[in-house]
């Protein structure tokens, strides 16, 4: 017995002399499917999970922006393809040439080639990855040089090659990637029964080139220790990452408030927001998160119930719009979110001036929505309407103008929104019924167009992080807002008056090279976007980035960094990217 | 022993009817299980939602329009040869899953009843007992208190308190990341401290309940002749508590004990997720968020089955306890 507690404290005392020996982990939290749901195969769900930008790396990190050049912040000056597994590369319309970084090892000690990014891009293949929209082949002439061939030149190739991170080893997948066929869907054989054997595979822990490895994952904790034979292994400074496991935002603010996360980056309420600010050191980055809310109007001939329906009426758009108070509701539903007050351009709030659609510009060229209830009144009073005794107002035959209101049952800020919405404008004499569906049936029922307004998405650009991503949501044809509003219903007018084809406009965007003419393109759409108000867009989303500086990491990039782009569609590769081009560090 | 065959086909004939009546319901839950993975594709890969759509159909290998029938013949099938389902999104056998949550799940709530029983008992008795005392509306009020506060407050109050200010406790798991499980000490000492704060949670939540459930019923039997006749006869106050009082008071809460026992196989969805535990709550929250028909029809069923078997065992158990008490015919 007396031997045990010996043994025992023995023990824990050379936990301890280990522990004052300097090792130094990073903390982080983040989800994962905890065991024996884990298993280190990317291809299928509960694959890596938080472990992934730790554990993996793609050819470039693409810092998003006009133009090549970083223009501020830690990686001024750099190129926007900051290397990882690749090291330069050339683009030119017809391809794009990656020349990859030699002695790079995976985590079990074989060499990473070609071969290995054929094998990714292969399965990304049986995965739709958007990047095989626009490749035609991918080719490996080397061992170190691999060659994607598009079908016709892209502006977006730098995008789209930095948009995937390399996540297949070849000497371990290559006999399901051999098999695969290109030239048909991945529904259909032989590439369905690969992908069937490929979702069944389960090596237990996932296999990367990053600078860390797994070493173990548990329902709670996930530990990843450094990569010894990492490339840039001299400039990672963390001997290991913890991760702890993120079950829900209230969980995490507890690791914030208890000091046990470096970084952490939980939607939160403005007062615990407060409170974690509160502890030393603690500071809150909150880059775009590429992506934003709107009210979207149903443009079709008639409304779900057969009625005559108003919102084709641009005037009637426009009272709408000067009747809300887009600065409360913003605040009311997403308070650290980018209000969006005046206008409607259908960009990201945060990036628009950098792409020339500035305050000055919009001033000049743009209808201002800004809250004005009055003008709101006089819009519907020219359209015809009048205010009852009651004080909503009624159309010709003396009806109340009252619509539905619906939105996603599960995203709790836009159920705050159609409230605010419902509030605001009751008050200005308009009923509206909110209405929650399930996320179920919510997409496919308002695409059907089965709403009268609804909740929608605006100005997203996840994956691309590029205006013409942001335009495409609502302008063309085939972008998903575009769709649930139904923007072929009626006709969009030009600044001559014209209907104009704004699906071959964004088509135009995505197909030009010239930045110049990019910018003009990018005017344009916002002119039309905002002068035929599809949609009323009114808060932008921002990630919350808390994070602790000079407690245990030192070196964190100002908050107005560009750098924190990199958060939008994987928080940990900014901290990756961080730890390798050594802007981070363990605090000495 | 008649009766006890008897017994024992009834609950398995009404474990078979809420197995059936668990698949209809479950494959009739509105909702579509590959929407939520089909956006979370559409949020990070760039895809529009029908390809993103398609993508997680093929991933989940789900087809909605297979005959309902046929779905059911495979579930019977699986059954019948011991297997609860199989998780279509994780691709695993959700036996394989219980094994590995429930000991956990088990361990944690089975200290916890255990606990909160005998400490309700004890309670319950001695309000029944001195009904006048300060203890009676203290136990009262703080029965009502946690019986309208979700478990999930206490946990999250013990948490902030126990584990993030005073940081007495950990945070969150079953024990230390790094620590290699096996029967020696420092494993066990781990593994108990981590199930502190769940155990406290648990048990606090519940002991409100069962003490008042035993004082419902101490009450009633303070009533009877033996108590009077205990007390004329200058029995002691405390074997007329112990021998008399709480003897017979505890028998009708035995059921409720062995019901109980049958439930906790459910976990606690909200304990487990505060405390990242990992029983059986998880996966349940799991199956239920993202419509694992597989998963939720094998927790459910074991569940069920659980509860009524824990109520057949309560039956058998209280005929044995009770000799007033006789199974019938």
């Amino acid at each position: 017995m007396w031997r045990s507690v010996v043994k025992a404290v023995a023990f824990i005392g050379l936990l301890a002399f280990a522990a004052s020996a300097g090792e130094v982990y990073f903390q982080g939290a983040a989800d994962w499917e905890p065991p024996p749901l884990y298993h280190g195969n990317a291809f299928a769900p509960g694959g890596v999970g938080g472990a992934w930008w730790w554990v993996y790396e793609p050819l470039f990190v693409y810092l998003p922006g006009p133009g090549d050049t970083i223009p501020s912040g830690v990686f001024a000056g750099r190129d926007r393809m900051i290397p990882r597994l690749g090291v330069s590369y050339d683009d030119t319309p017809e391809a794009f040439v990656v020349h990859l970084r030699r002695n790079v090892v995976w985590h079990d000690g074989m060499p990473f080639t070609a071969k290995d990014v054929w094998c990714t891009f292969v399965f990304g293949y049986l995965k739709n990855w958007a990047i095989w929209n626009y490749l035609e082949a991918i080719e490996i002439p080397d061992d170190y040089t691999v060659v994607f061939r598009w079908k016709s030149p892209t502006p977006f190739a730098k995008l789209l090659i930095a948009q995937n991170v390399i996540l297949w080893p070849y000497h371990i997948y290559g006999k399901w990637a051999e098999r695969v066929d290109l030239n048909v869907p991945s529904s259909e054989e032989p590439n369905k029964t690969v992908t069937e054997e490929l979702l069944n595979f389960k090596p237990e822990k996932p296999i990367g080139t990053g600078p860390f490895m797994l070493k173990e994952v548990t329902a709670s904790d996930m530990l990843l220790l450094k990569f010894p034979d990492y490339w840039a292994a001299d400039k990672v400074d963390f001997d290991g990452v913890k991760i702890l496991r993120w079950t829900n935002n209230y969980v995490v603010w507890g690791y914030l408030l208890g000091g046990e996360l470096d970084a952490g980056h939980p939607a939160t309420r403005r007062d615990i927001t407060e409170a974690i600010l509160n502890l030393p050191g603690m500071r809150l980055a909150t880059p775009t998160d590429l992506g934003g809310f709107c009210l979207a109007f149903n443009l079709r001939e008639t409304l779900p119930d057969g009625e005559p329906n108003p919102f084709r009426e641009l005037k009637f758009r426009q009272a709408i719009a000067y009747a809300i108070d887009r600065a409360e509701l913003a605040e009311a539903c997403y308070w650290a979110g980018l209000p969006i007050t005046d206008y409607a351009t259908g960009l990201l709030e945060s990036m628009r001036a950098s792409w020339g659609v500035t305050d000055e510009w919009m001033a000049a060229n743009l209808t201002n929505y800004s809250y004005d209830p009055e003008k709101a009144a006089r819009l519907l009073t020219e359209l015809g309407y009048k205010k009852g005794p009651d004080g909503i107002w009624e159309d010709s035959q003396g009806n109340d103008l009252k619509f539905s209101l619906v939105c996603h049952a599960g995203y709790s800020d836009w159920v705050i929104a159609i409230d605010d919405i419902a509030s605001q404008l009751k008050e200005f004499g308009i009923i509206i019924e909110p209405e929650t569906r399930p996320g179920s049936i919510y997409w496919t029922s308002i695409r059907a167009g089965n709403f009268e307004l609804c909740m929608e998405w605006t100005a997203t650009s996840w994956g691309f992080a590029h205006p013409w991503a942001e335009l495409r949501r609502t302008l063309h044809k085939d972008g998903d807002t575009a769709k649930t509003v139904d923007i072929t219903a009626i006709d969009i007018l030009g600044p001559d008056g014209q209907p104009v084809d704004t699906t071959a406009l964004v088509d135009e965007l995505g197909a030009t090279f010239d930045l110049e003419n990019q910018v003009e393109l990018i005017k344009s759409l916002a002119w039309i976007h905002n002068e035929n108000l599809l949609v009323l867009p009114f808060v932008e989303k921002r990630i919350m980035i808390f994070h602790r500086e000079g407690v245990r990491v030192t070196g964190w990039p100002a908050l107005d960094d560009p750098a924190w782009l990199l958060a939008p569609g994987g928080i940990e590769r900014c901290y990756t990217t961080f730890m390798v081009e050594d802007v981070i560090e363990p605090v000495k | 022993m008649k009766i006890l065959i008897k017994r024992t086909g009834v609950a398995l004939l009404t474990i078979a009817v809420a197995a059936f009546i668990t698949f209809i319901v479950v494959q009739n839950v509105p909702g579509d299980p590959i929407y939520e993975w089909a956006m979370e594709l559409v949020q990070t890969s760039g895809l529009d939602f029908e390809t993103a759509y398609k993508v997680a159909a093929q991933m989940y290998g789900y087809d909605p329009n297979e005959p309902l029938i046929h779905r059911l013949a495979v579930y019977v099938k699986r059954l019948l040869r011991g297997n609860l389902g199989y998780s279509m999104i994780y691709r695993a056998s959700v036996n394989e899953i219980i094994a590995k949550a429930l000991p956990w799940t088990a361990f944690v709530v089975s200290i916890s009843l255990l606990l909160s029983f005998s400490l309700g008992v004890v309670l319950g008795t001695v309000i029944a007992w001195k009904r006048r005392s300060f203890l009676d509306p203290v136990v009262t009020g703080y029965a009502s208190f946690t019986a309208a506060t979700p478990d999930y407050v206490t946990a999250m109050l013990l948490l902030l308190f126990f584990a993030i200010n005073l940081k007495w406790f950990p945070t969150r798991g079953a024990y230390d990341v790094g620590l290699t499980p096996g029967f020696n000490l420092r494993f066990i000492g781990n593994v108990l401290h981590h199930a502190a704060l769940p155990i406290l949670s648990f048990t606090l939540e519940a002991v409100g309940g069962w003490a008042l459930a035993m004082k419902g019923s101490a009450v009633s039997v303070l009533g009877e002749d033996y108590i009077m006749a205990a007390k004329a006869r200058g029995l002691k106050d405390r074997r007329i508590v112990v021998s008399y009082l709480a003897r017979n008071s505890i028998l009708p809460l035995i059921t409720g004990l062995a019901i109980s026992f049958g439930g906790m196989f459910g976990g606690s969805i909200l304990i487990e997720t505060i405390f990242n535990y990992p029983g059986m709550g998880w996966f349940f929250s799991q199956a239920l968020t993202r419509k694992d028909y597989g998963m939720m029809q094998g927790l459910f069923l074991l569940t069920i089955a659980a509860t009524i078997i824990a109520n057949l065992l309560a039956d058998l158990i209280y005929a044995r306890l009770d000799p007033r008490v006789r199974l019938e015919r």
